[in-house]
């Protein structure tokens, strides 16, 4: 064959192609239109229906009569129970669970969870967390090591919404896997298990894997576990890990308790990385420890930002011995030195630098303070 | 004989054109198809992609908002109260008033109630023109930070908005841009699911000339009604939403464009924030994000992401689009030529071996070819080279490839975001699609080739100049008509840099 | 008969507050958007309104805040529908002038509660 004779053939091809091209455009928007349409008008009597048991109407004849849809019906609307599910809370959830329960719901979830399509296992832990299922606990922690990441956060998800502090072992023990889950995604999962999970967070402290101890100590000062102060004071002391140290400064300030204030000026020492210091200064305001305040006032001048900046956000906090350390610093940008030999040197950079700082939190307060005037 | 010898090489050349025609072509179609399976991948996944955790969290990392301005007069006040009524657990919104000297600033001022406050802002990336003063709004608590600085061009913004910004994520958006409630929550997404490797990842821009915007959001898509912009809807279609789909698939995505893009704020600094004297800053920062990884072997994931979140308004006139394309292709050639060594160095992984040999072939080099195969295939028929019934049928295989490819990455986009509802506008589409293949592909390239010429000459930077008319406010008043909006004639942001 | 505003961009959350205060038997009038709600807010007051804080364009904190610019609005009891219970978000809600705030996922029967409480406190 002639290269003109194959190209002839090329464009036979092509112009079958597009032919074909056109008939998927305007056949699959044909088809979509119709779909929309049906599940439009199947889902009309429906949706009342729905809206009056996510209004929390304990109305067993109409809880039976969602049940009761023929599945047809039931598929047109269940994106809007799902979606609804997410949205309300106390006896309006429980109507709307018990709903997907009765309708098979959960045992058809449990069923897909094995499936070799990831997106079909994520769907199933999705509605296993959305109904609560605390008998879902173990074959969702299975899907925490899921090949699948998005399945594997699915997980964690569900977990959190099942809220039973059985998976914060679990839970905790993806952080340093090869199949990681996201640490925030954890921890938000973890905050949500209740007070039950304190003990397991606070014995993780001790987790000879780092991003353990890093998330545990994050998530114990984000449920406030006022108890586990001692056990994250030593963490922010001893951790061999940065990471770990940075969530201990972090959680301390969480958790407000005074006693942490001795590890927090510690960390604040000129030889720790910038970051910890940074994150220490910044908890220090939280404690509204006044006993901080000096020191929090010589880091306005510190070369790094970020400390140098949260020292003088956290001195606001601290009630009026920070104001007044913040106006001492501000104003002593406007002093010539007294010793100084020359009589126009202006103040060193250092002092101008920190009361730059000073300025900058102090029109900060001032703003807020006048927010706060002009609310009626 | 002379004669034979010309024809010879005419007859070579006509046919490594129109090769290199098939090959382009084909390479597209490689692309869009890879697009497609990612489209697949992530609408199946839309059902549990947790949009409203990530919202509830208090984990969920902050974002910075860049948008920096030069003369936004008409459209700034829409923009940002658009953009603060974005859906995101916590961000702020930073506008960077490039010495705007018409009222941008002043019309800010008003709406928000601004007030001066004293700040100290770190020198983490380098900037040319000083900040002159920095506004908040006095009565709410808005987080918006409007910065007054110098003229120094759209880098020098971006510079001085990274030092600006408080939070762990920056993302740069054009003054211009409407974005969607859920902009943030989207893009972001690839930090939330790998937040240790993703560094950078950006959102796709489509056409919001047509459209009908109420209070700055997009309520109504549709096909513009001129032909120009209307092209420009297919053609956006199938090189940045399914091109970069199908690159960020690869793992070679090279561009991010500055009108949407997250980046991790910590990295711009180590970079050293956006390079200052270059044209195409937002493609030359992601370039040397890879590099920069690329040399200290670290695991990373620059990502694209397809939902259509970031709105904005398309050239309607000659003028202007060959301007922007003289432009785009000036920093292409700019970029690739700052970075030559990484070319075919195996050190820079697929980025060096795949993405930017590729770019110079079918990217940079594609409008010279195209020109000369405009030139040469009559040429060769002129005098006798190339036998005339097999170039017209080789000439209508390399076009109507072209075609065909513009109907799948329609086809594509029927299948997944299908955004423009209306029949007609699959009409306008396919007609669009047309004309993209007689006229405007010829002129494109010879504003492209233009460009390249002027980044090979390095003469004086070649500038886009934009008409904007600012958004409308009123119901369903279509996009691009709207003449009876005082037209502001502005230099956008991108004007002053450098000159 | 007692008149409430309900805004929300979201369309379940929208049609469940409207049925359940409808239900309560209130007069509702529901939009998706803060600018219709400010709108018919204005022009026509009613006794209460719900606002959604997220909506796009006009947030509800916007709307609420010129509300209480208004003459004609000026006293309108206001709840806010927040999906986040940070303290920052609550705090802004009534620096804009709430009266009361309701955090989503939300009881439809608390919601009925504390649209009742408000009124009443009104009308002390």
């Amino acid at each position: 064959m002639t290269l003109a004779g194959a190209a002839l053939v090329a464009l036979l091809v092509m112009l079958f192609a597009a032919l074909v091209l056109g008939g998927l455009i305007i056949g699959g928007r044909a088809v979509r239109r119709a779909r929309e349409a049906k599940r439009a008008k199947l889902a009309k009597p429906a949706r009342q229906l729905l809206l009056a048991i996510a209004a929390g109407d304990d109305d067993d004849a109409q809880v039976e009569q969602l049940v009761r849809l023929p599945e047809e019906v039931w598929l047109a609307v269940e994106p809007n129970a799902v979606a609804l599910l997410g949205k309300v809370r106390g006896e309006a959830h429980a109507l709307l669970v018990d709903v997907f329960e009765r309708r098979g719901a959960a045992w058809r979830a449990r069923s897909q969870l094995k499936r070799r399509d990831p997106v079909a296992r994520a769907m199933a832990a999705e509605v296993l967390g959305n109904l609560g299922r605390k008998d879902a606990l173990l074959p969702l922690c299975d899907l925490l090591s899921d090949p699948d990441a998005d399945v594997r956060v699915v997980a964690a998800r569900s977990l959190g919404r099942i809220g039973d502090a059985g998976a914060t072992q679990p839970l905790l023990a993806t952080l340093p896997s090869r199949r990681p889950v996201p640490a925030h995604v954890v921890a938000t999962a973890l905050t949500r298990l209740g007070t039950e999970a304190q003990g397991a967070l606070t014995a993780s402290l001790d987790d000879p894997r780092a991003p353990v101890r890093a998330t545990a100590a994050e998530v114990l000062g984000l449920i406030g576990a006022v108890g586990a102060t001692v056990r994250v004071e030593s963490a922010l002391r001893a951790d061999p890990s940065l990471e770990v140290r940075i969530s201990a400064a972090r959680s301390l300030g969480r958790l407000g308790t005074r006693t942490a204030m001795a590890p927090l000026l510690d960390a604040l020492d000129e030889d720790k990385p910038a970051v910890l210091r940074a994150e220490a200064a910044k908890a220090l305001g939280e404690l509204g420890a006044v006993s901080a305040a000096p020191v929090l006032t010589e880091l306005l001048a510190d070369p790094d930002y970020a400390v140098a900046h949260n020292a003088a956000r956290s001195l606001l906090r601290l009630g009026n011995a920070g104001r007044a350390a913040l106006v001492a610093a501000e104003h002593r940008a406007h002093v010539r030195p007294r010793h100084s030999a020359e009589p126009d040197e202006g103040p060193d950079p250092e002092v101008l630098l920190g009361a730059a700082h000073a300025r900058e939190a102090l029109a900060a307060a001032e703003l807020d303070d006048h927010r706060k005037q002009t609310v009626p | 004989m002379t004669a034979d010898w010309v024809r010879d090489l005419l007859h070579v050349t006509d046919i490594f054109i129109l090769t290199y025609f098939l090959a382009i072509n084909s390479s597209y179609l490689v692309l869009i198809v890879l697009a497609g399976a990612e489209f697949v991948h992530h609408l199946r996944r839309i059902p549990f992609a947790g949009h409203e955790e990530t919202y509830r969290s208090p984990l969920t990392e902050p974002i910075s908002v860049l948008v920096p301005a030069h003369n936004e007069s008409a459209g700034i006040v829409q923009s940002v109260q658009a953009m603060l009524a974005l859906r995101y657990p916590v961000f702020e919104i930073i506008v960077i008033d490039d010495g705007s000297s018409d009222d941008t600033f002043q019309r800010l001022e008003e709406e928000f109630g601004l007030v001066e406050v004293p700040r100290v802002v770190p020198d983490a990336t380098p900037t040319r023109g000083g900040i002159i003063s920095i506004h908040v709004p006095k009565d709410r608590p808005d987080p918006l930070v409007v910065v007054r600085k110098e003229n120094g061009g759209k880098t020098d913004a971006l510079n001085t908005g990274i030092n600006v910004a408080q939070y762990p994520l920056v993302c740069m958006v054009d003054a211009d841009s409407i974005l969607d409630p859920q902009a943030l929550l989207s893009v972001a997404k690839p930090f939330s699911d790998d937040p240790v490797r993703t560094v950078a990842s950006g959102g796709v821009i489509r056409v919001a000339n047509g459209c009908s915007v109420v209070a700055g959001r997009i309520v109504d898509v549709r096909m513009p009604r001129q032909w120009l912009p209307r092209v420009q809807v297919v053609e956006y279609l199938r090189a940045f939403l399914l091109g970069r789909t199908g690159w960020s698939r690869l793992g070679g995505l090279l561009i991010i464009s500055g009108a949407f893009g997250i980046f991790r704020k910590e990295l711009l600094i180590e970079v050293g924030g956006l390079a200052h004297d270059c044209i195409g800053e937002d493609a030359e920062l992601v370039v040397r994000l890879h590099k920069h990884l690329r040399r200290q072997k670290r695991d990373y994931r620059i990502v694209f992401v397809a939902e259509p979140v970031s709105w904005s308004e398309a050239p309607s006139t000659l003028k202007v689009l060959g301007k922007q394309r003289r432009r785009w292709h000036r920093g292409i050639a700019e970029i690739l030529g700052k970075h030559r060594p990484m070319i075919l160095n195996p050190r820079y992984g697929r980025i060096g071996m795949v993405a930017m040999p590729y770019y110079v072939l079918f990217e940079l080099l594609a409008p010279v070819i195209e020109l000369a195969g405009v030139i040469l295939v009559p040429l060769g028929l002129y005098v006798g080279a190339v036998d005339a019934r097999f170039a017209v049928v080789f000439v209508s295989v390399a076009y109507g490839y072209a075609l065909l490819l513009n109907l799948i990455a329609l086809t594509v986009e029927e299948y997944s975001f299908h955004r423009y509802h209306r029949w007609t506008d699959l009409v306008a589409s396919v007609l669009a699609s047309i004309v993209e293949n007689v006229g405007y592909r010829q002129l494109t390239a010879l504003w492209r080739t233009m460009g390249m010429w002027s980044a090979i000459r390095g003469g004086k930077h070649v500038w886009g100049e934009m008409t904007r008319t600012g958004f409308q406010t009123v119901q369903t008043q279509p996009f691009d008509k709207a003449p009876e909006a005082p037209a502001t004639t502005r230099e956008d942001a991108r004007a002053e840099a450098g000159s | 008969m007692t008149a409430i505003l309900v805004a929300d961009d979201d369309m379940d959350i929208r049609d469940l507050v409207a049925f359940k205060l409808e239900q309560a038997g209130y007069d509702v009038v529901a939009v998706d958007n803060g600018l219709a709600a400010l709108t018919a807010a204005t022009q026509n007051p009613p006794d209460l309104v719900v606002l959604d804080v997220m909506m796009p364009g006009m947030s509800g904190i916007d709307v609420c805040r010129q509300l209480r610019q208004e003459q004609a609005t000026k006293g309108l009891p206001i709840i806010l529908l927040t999906a986040r219970a940070q303290e920052g978000d609550v705090e802004v809600g009534f620096g804009a002038g709430a009266d009361d705030y309701i955090v989503k996922p939300f009881s439809p029967r608390e919601l009925v509660s504390r649209v009742e409480a408000v009124l009443a406190r009104m009308r002390t």
